[in-house]
């Protein structure tokens, strides 16, 4: 008897005991960091700001290519997922749900969020290092500024700042432009006041991105898209055309363009550009530097293999092109009140006979300009460019509108849309969303 | 407070082994029978208010030596489906006592006892909620290869839907409808006092399908199921049994010498029914409409080569026996099934054990065990995310490609139509593809029982639940999928832990003649933990498979810990036998929710009302009702796990680039406030038996409320996020459940027992913000949540019609989609423009419903002299598949479906299929059907020799026919596996096998 007892009251002790341990109701999350953490501390808004820029460079600039560049024909979906089949085919069919248009959105109000989060915590967080605060916020500005004209490529209007409680109000893109040009003036005005530290290059921009040339030439282009042409060159001249920025890419961290062409091969790149055959010069280099063969016909349209930025994992993608500020500076100067002629010439003729050099081995090699040089004339000849030049960079949509090329709903050569429809998940909760553009 | 509460508890139990008392020995046997004098094998003799009891043997014959002080004591006798009966006994001088009883039928079970929900054990006829309970035989014949697949059409109130034809199933359970959109509505299971894990985890992509783990349990071991529904009956349990409890007992030894089984089965299975495919010897040379040029091709049957006739086999083995103090039960066993896909497989390797020990007259000790290891040989199908499967690669292919392998270069033909949108080879799959899972896992309780006085019993279980699952992908490089033709390995890992801790006491006495009183308090503490690491290796090298061999190599891995604690209080008063009455309280907290929300208050209260035991109705009714029950349930229950562990936070994600690391901001916008969601159930019912018990009928009504329910909320994305957990939404259920018992037949020769259990259901979701529709991952973005309509509701567009309900095509002859303005809640009006076509956004609808109205199914068993033949019937009725299979298949680009060649033979418009192939409603079909489910013959035999007791021999088939309309493989299936809101989604799941099996069981 005397044993069996034993054997319970050890029994009992031992169930006591597990009955008390485990018990704790407090189990903090190992899997990574809270709003809290983020939000309120120095290492928290450098380790946000390399997310940012994380995220814009893949998923964000993943939206920004792929879906303007299937509605403005420069790359074909092909594969039968409703979103794609809806994306390619356009017009006014495009549901207000699709899939691409809601990602393009969505993506690019994700970035605005960090970076709002970024610009209104900085004062507290970072008061203590000047040098690091003035670099996380001029690249919270930098991203904020991006995705606003990301946004304003595809969509007529749109809120300026996110809202948590989901009433954001909309403004006009104009609106939205004119804010990312304030953004990045004021990006200017900081890194000008106050340089960014060591720490901050190491732990935030790395080696390969430029934030200084970044901000000139993004701008450079939202200047350009407002019509503001003097600040545009000015903007212009102060990138530096020799320095290279990029976004790089890992295993980890993928070029976005890659998977969606070479791994999901979802989407795949027009024989020349998309563009109708007078648009493009045959012996343009640019055509063998972003595609490829074996050529594949699919719905009687040849379609490449694309290389270029986009043929493999870890290859970089540029922030911008240093030929897209020179023709930026060309557009400007043969657009404002009183064209510039002969400094639009040197520009496109930069461009055009560049033949090796290039920071990132976009070599037109071509002769110089040799038609009419009116203004119109340059004008179609910058569009020529700007579409080999900047293939893929989600600038065609924008630059068919701006150069007032054939459009729906009377043609779908060119682009099958203006402006996407707003998201069905933006209207459901958003009470402000406005009416749906019709083309 | 709890801790204090449990060890002050603790320590009084300790104090209470200084007690004794003096006793003497007494020895009672005899004979237990049923109503036509055959003895009653395994029943059951307890002597009440002690632990002293044994159970009779082959003969019916037990023999149980008593200790206790002289006087009256009350012995019960119990055994499945009869009547139990009690006999007071006076132990004096006189030893040996004889007694002899005879167990009336009962087939309606009113006094099965039942532990599930219930402080004590308790007869059914005291319980005012329905409860469920299946012994082994009723599973017997049923040739299942696991728990939950043979539970199909035996309870009523439950829905089960295998969802896939793969060896290792896939099988959800629903009882009295779902509770939960971002939860589980699977129930909670209960084996042995283990709350045991039943995740589906997609370790590997195999195209929407996942093997849920109660897989790894052997039906065998089964000795009895109960099954309590909803949360009117959940106070023991918590908030985790908000979807039902399905409680699993196993085997255990009984008194006597070692009983020795030993069976093996054999079986083969084989695909009920192909998709007739596309025999037209022609093909378009393009797809541009206008050009209706054909050339001519030779077609191939590619399923001939996917499906095969599978065998499989199981060998089982048990060992059990004790004596009064002490018993064992010791079980192994090997099964091995081939899929009807060829090169899958899945197999299982059990051992279990049991031991019970008294310790002394009013204690006594169990100690369970079980090990698994599971494996199996996937081929992925279907196709929710990744598109690399067989069937998948069927339905896309062309079939005018010969699919076969080039014999000189090895390498398999894309069979895809054109050269840039590439599809798997089914041939390929099967043949190159390795993909592979493998299970350990071990699972043991010990449960002490105590009953220190009279009229007290404490219980402790502490049950734990450990397992390490791993998946292994391999795709060689260069072959035909559409986006690893680099080649693919993946390994990701899961290790899980749970444990619960369970102390329940309880408390019966007599207050004054009439009344009866048991009280329960208890308390429980609950653990658990994943981990779960993955790689996937791209860009690999000629020859290994492991993540190594490859260039590209991306790693992942997550962490989740949550505990839960909950503490009841239970009293029920019975009164003169006839009625009793119950309330309880219970609180309940559980790590996932914030500290505010925390800790919740459940109430439940609920009457059984016997009449039969009435002096009034003993006097007239009872010939015609011999039973009769009115019984009602009222009860809160709460929903723990609806959440996962961090997600009221906002959690912000790793990332790394240039080297730099970063974190980046989730989709998710965490909310401190989000609550457990409330369930109120209301159920009300009647037991009754007819024609001196041979028919019994119990009936329920219930009304399951579902408050504060939790959606997993798509906020405008302006607002920098895309979603959150947020209590807004109402669910309800309501519906009946019904069961007939009958025995129409029964004399020495023949027993003729039926079962009938039916239940009709109504799920309705509300309170889905903005315009009333939430759309659901998983689904294609075709299904979602849509005030007023079911969960899982298929939402999407649908053809424009003229007023008289005929298609409004467009000018040149094709279908189209509806246009107009889209409203709220799936509404919507219509537009046409001057020249009669749609105008206006494109237009979505509840185009179908995935949970059927009703689910019935009707069992037949008889029994003459030594043979039993049964045959069982299940039925759903009312429920709609999207059969995506069809859509695909029946389309231009792929068409290897018979319903393409309407438009090769000119008989509809070229283009026809691609007008279609947006408009999801012409995908919705009719899914009702009523299946041969489960069809046996079984002899046996008691030969004089080799020591043997009996031996039987069953032939059995499942599955052997479906009569339905469903033009697909098979409406029960579900590509989303086990999602609990995406169901009846077809897109070419593996249907469920016929199958056909042979079982010799032999007992020594």
């Amino acid at each position: 008897m005397k044993f069996k007892i034993k054997i319970l009251t050890t029994s009992l002790l031992v169930a006591s005991s597990l009955m008390l341990t485990n018990c704790s109701l407090d189990i903090k999350n190992p899997n990574g960091p809270t709003d809290a953490q983020i939000l309120t501390t120095r290492d928290g808004l450098i380790t946000l700001s390399v997310g940012l820029r994380q995220n814009y460079s893949t998923l964000g600039i993943s939206s920004l290519i792929l879906t303007p560049g299937t509605t403005a024909r420069e790359i074909k979906g092909i594969t039968t997922f409703t979103n794609i089949i809806e994306i390619e085919a356009g017009g006014t069919a495009l549901p207000t749900f699709n899939g691409n248009v809601l990602g393009v959105w969505s993506r690019m109000y994700r970035v605005i969020g960090m970076a709002d989060d970024i610009i209104a915590s900085a004062p507290t967080a970072l008061a203590s290092d000047a040098a690091m605060k003035s670099g996380v916020v001029a690249h919270a500005n930098l991203f904020k500024a991006m995705a606003l004209g990301g946004l304003a490529t595809s969509f007529e209007k749109m809120p300026l700042q996110t809202d948590k409680l989901g009433q954001a109000v909309y403004s006009d893109r104009t609106e939205a432009l004119k804010l990312a040009v304030k953004l990045l003036d004021e990006a200017v005005a900081m890194v000008s006041a106050t340089a960014p530290s060591a720490e901050f290059r190491t732990k935030v921009t790395g080696a390969d991105f430029d934030l200084i040339n970044s901000i000139q030439a993004y701008r450079a282009r939202y200047n350009m898209m407002l019509g503001n042409f003097d600040a545009a060159i000015a903007s212009a001249n102060a990138v530096d055309l020799s320095k290279k920025s990029s976004f790089v890419y890992s295993s980890q961290s993928q070029n976005p363009i890659y998977a969606a062409t070479q791994i999901s091969k979802d989407y795949a790149p027009r024989d020349n550009f998309g563009l109708p055959t007078a648009l493009v010069d045959a012996d343009d280099k640019r055509l063998a530097f972003y595609l490829s063969t074996p050529n594949v016909v699919v719905g009687g349209e040849t379609l490449k293999k694309l290389v270029g930025f986009f043929d493999a994992v870890d290859r970089a993608i540029p922030v911008y092109l240093p030929d897209e500020i020179r023709l930026i500076r060309a557009e400007a100067n043969l657009r404002k009140a009183t064209p510039d002629i002969n400094a639009a010439l040197a520009d496109i003729n930069a461009v055009r006979t560049q033949a090796s050099g290039d920071a990132f081995g976009v070599n037109a090699g071509l002769g110089a300009y040799s038609g009419s040089q009116t203004k119109d004339a340059l004008l179609i000849e910058v569009y020529k460019q700007r579409c080999a030049e900047l293939f893929m960079t989600g600038m065609r949509l924008e630059d068919s509108r701006r150069f007032g090329r054939p459009a729906p709903p009377t043609s779908l050569v060119e682009r099958t849309r203006n402006f996407y429809p707003y998201p069905d998940q933006e209207r459901l909760t958003n009470p402000n969303t406005p009416t749906d553009p019709s083309i | 407070m709890k801790k204090h509460f449990l060890s002050t508890l603790l320590g009084l139990f300790v104090m209470l082994f200084a007690l004794n008392a003096l006793a003497q020995s007494t020895v009672v046997k005899g004979k237990v029978l049923d109503e036509s004098n055959e003895p009653l094998i395994g029943a059951s003799v307890i002597l009440k208010g002690t632990q002293l009891g044994t159970a009779t043997n082959v003969n019916g014959e037990f023999t149980l030596n008593v200790n206790v002080k002289s006087g009256s004591y009350d012995f019960e006798f119990r055994s499945v489906g009869f009547r139990s009966v009690i006999k007071k006994v006076i132990i004096g001088k006189e030893s040996p006592i004889i007694l002899s009883v005879q167990l009336p039928t009962d087939a309606l079970g009113l006094d099965e006892v039942i532990v599930t929900g219930t402080s004590v054990a308790t007869s059914k006829k005291q319980l005012g909620n329905a409860v469920t309970s299946l012994k082994a035989s009723d599973l017997q014949y049923s040739s299942a290869t696991s728990i939950d697949q043979a539970l199909s059409g035996k309870i009523a109130g439950a829905q089960i839907t295998q969802n896939s034809g793969n060896p290792a199933g896939g099988i959800s359970v629903r009882l009295r409808g779902p509770s939960t959109i971002v939860g589980s509505s699977d129930p909670l299971y209960i084996v042995d006092g283990v709350i045991v894990n039943n995740d589906s985890r997609e370790l590997l992509d195999l195209g929407g399908y996942a093997q849920n783990r109660l897989v790894d349990l052997n039906p065998n071991d089964i000795e009895r199921i109960e099954v309590i529904k909803g949360a009117a009956a959940a106070a023991i349990y918590g908030s985790r049994a908000s979807n039902g409890v399905v409680q699993i007992f196993t085997k255990k030894g009984k008194d006597g010498k070692a009983s020795v089984s030993f069976s093996s089965t054999f079986r083969v299975s084989e695909v009920r029914k192909t998709l007739p495919y596309n025999t037209y010897g022609k093909a378009f040379v393009n797809t541009t409409i206008t050009d209706k040029t054909q050339m001519d091709v030779t077609r191939y049957d590619y399923q001939k080569d996917i499906f095969r006739q599978a065998v499989g086999n199981e060998q089982y083995l048990s060992v059990s026996g004790g004596n009064q103090n002490s018993n064992y039960f010791f079980s192994g066993s090997m099964f091995q099934n081939q899929g009807i896909i060829k090169s899958s497989d899945f197999g299982r390797s059990n051992v279990r054990m049991r031991i019970g020990q008294h310790l002394n007259k009013w204690a006594s000790i169990t100690v369970g065990g079980n090990y698994t290891y599971s494996s199996s040989n996937e081929i992925p199908n279907g196709g929710i995310n990744e598109a690399y499967g067989a069937l998948t690669g069927f339905i896309f292919s062309n079939n005018f490609v010969n699919p076969a392998k080039n014999e000189t270069t090895g390498a398999y033909p894309s069979t895809a139509p054109t050269a840039v949108l590439r599809r798997t080879n089914p041939l390929e799959a099967i043949d190159r593809f390795k993909f592979k899972q493998n299970t350990s896992r071990f699972t043991g309780d010990v449960q002490l029982n105590l009953t220190p006085i009279e009229g007290l019993g404490i219980d402790y279980t502490f049950g734990l639940d450990t397992y390490s699952q791993s998946g292994t992908a391999y795709i060689p490089p260069v072959n035909t999928t559409p986006s690893y033709d680099a080649g693919l390995s993946r390994r990701a890992d899961a290790n899980v832990l749970q444990l619960n801790n369970d102390l329940n006491i309880r408390y019966q006495t007599k207050i004054g003649e009439l009344v009866e009183s048991t009280t329960g308090v208890g308390g429980t503490i609950q653990y658990d933990r994943s981990q779960t690491t993955s790689i996937n290796a791209q860009q690999l090298g000629v020859f290994g498979e492991t993540i190594n061999n490859g260039a590209l190599i991306v790693s992942g891995e997550s962490r989740s810990e949550r505990a839960f604690a909950g503490i009841f209080v239970q009293q029920t008063f019975g009164i003169a036998s006839k009625l009793y009455l119950t309330g309880a309280g219970r609180w309940d907290a559980a790590s996932v929710y914030g500290l505010d929300n925390r800790w919740q208050f459940y109430p439940k209260a609920s009457a059984s009302y016997v009449l039969a035991n009435e002096e009034f109705w003993k006097n007239t009714l009872a010939d015609i009702l011999p039973n009769f029950k009115v019984r009602a349930a009222w009860g809160q229950a709460g929903n723990l796990t609806a959440i996962g562990a961090y997600d009221r936070f906002t959690n912000y994600s790793p990332v790394t680039t240039a080297g730099l690391n970063g974190y980046l901001a989730p989709l998710t916008l965490g909310n401190f406030t989000v609550k457990p969601e409330r369930q109120t159930e209301l159920e009300i019912g009647t037991d009754f038996s007819l024609l001196k018990d041979r028919i019994g009928v119990e009936f329920t009504y219930y009304n399951k409320e579902v408050k504060d329910l939790i959606l997993n909320r798509t906020l405008a994305p302006t607002t920098g996020y895309n979603n959150r957990f947020v209590n807004i939404g109402t669910m309800t259920n309501k519906g009946f459940e019904v069961m007939v018992r009958a025995i129409p037949v029964q004399n020495k020769d023949v027993k003729w027992t039926s079962t009938i259990t039916y239940t009709q259901n109504k799920n309705v979701i509300d309170g889905v913000e903005g315009n009333g529709v939430l759309p659901f991952a998983g689904g294609f973005g075709q299904v979602a949540a849509v005030n007023g309509y079911s969960l899982g509701a298929f939402y999407s567009t649908f053809f424009a019609r003229n007023p008289d309900g005929s298609l409004l095509l467009t000018p040149t002859g094709f279908p189209q989609r509806e246009r107009g303005t889209q409203l709220a809640n799936g509404q919507y009006t219509v537009g046409r423009d001057a020249t009669g076509q749609p105008s206006g956004a494109i237009l979505s609808k509840v185009i179908g419903n995935p949970n059927p109205t009703a689910v019935y199914s009707f069992i037949n068993e008889v029994e003459y002299k030594k043979f039993t033949f049964r045959l069982q019937l299940d039925a759903m009725q009312g429920f709609d598949v999207f059969n995506f299979t069809r859509r695909v298949g029946e389309r231009d680009l792929y068409g290897g479906l018979a319903g393409y060649e309407a438009e090769l033979k000119g008989e509809v418009p070229k283009g026809t299929s691609a007008a279609l192939f947006s408009i999801f409603e012409n995908y919705i079909e009719k899914g009702s059907f009523v299946k041969v489910r489960e069809l046996s013959i079984s002899y046996m035999a008691t030969p004089k020799a080799l020591g043997l007791k009996n031996i039987r021999i069953l032939l059995a088939g499942r599955n052997l026919l479906s009569f339905d309309n469903y033009s697909g493989y098979d409406p029960e299936v579900n590509s989303a596996g086990q999602s609990n809101a995406v169901r009846g989604f077809d897109f070419v799941e593996v249907p469920i096998p016929r199958q056909y099996s042979i079982g010799l069981t032999a007992n020594f």
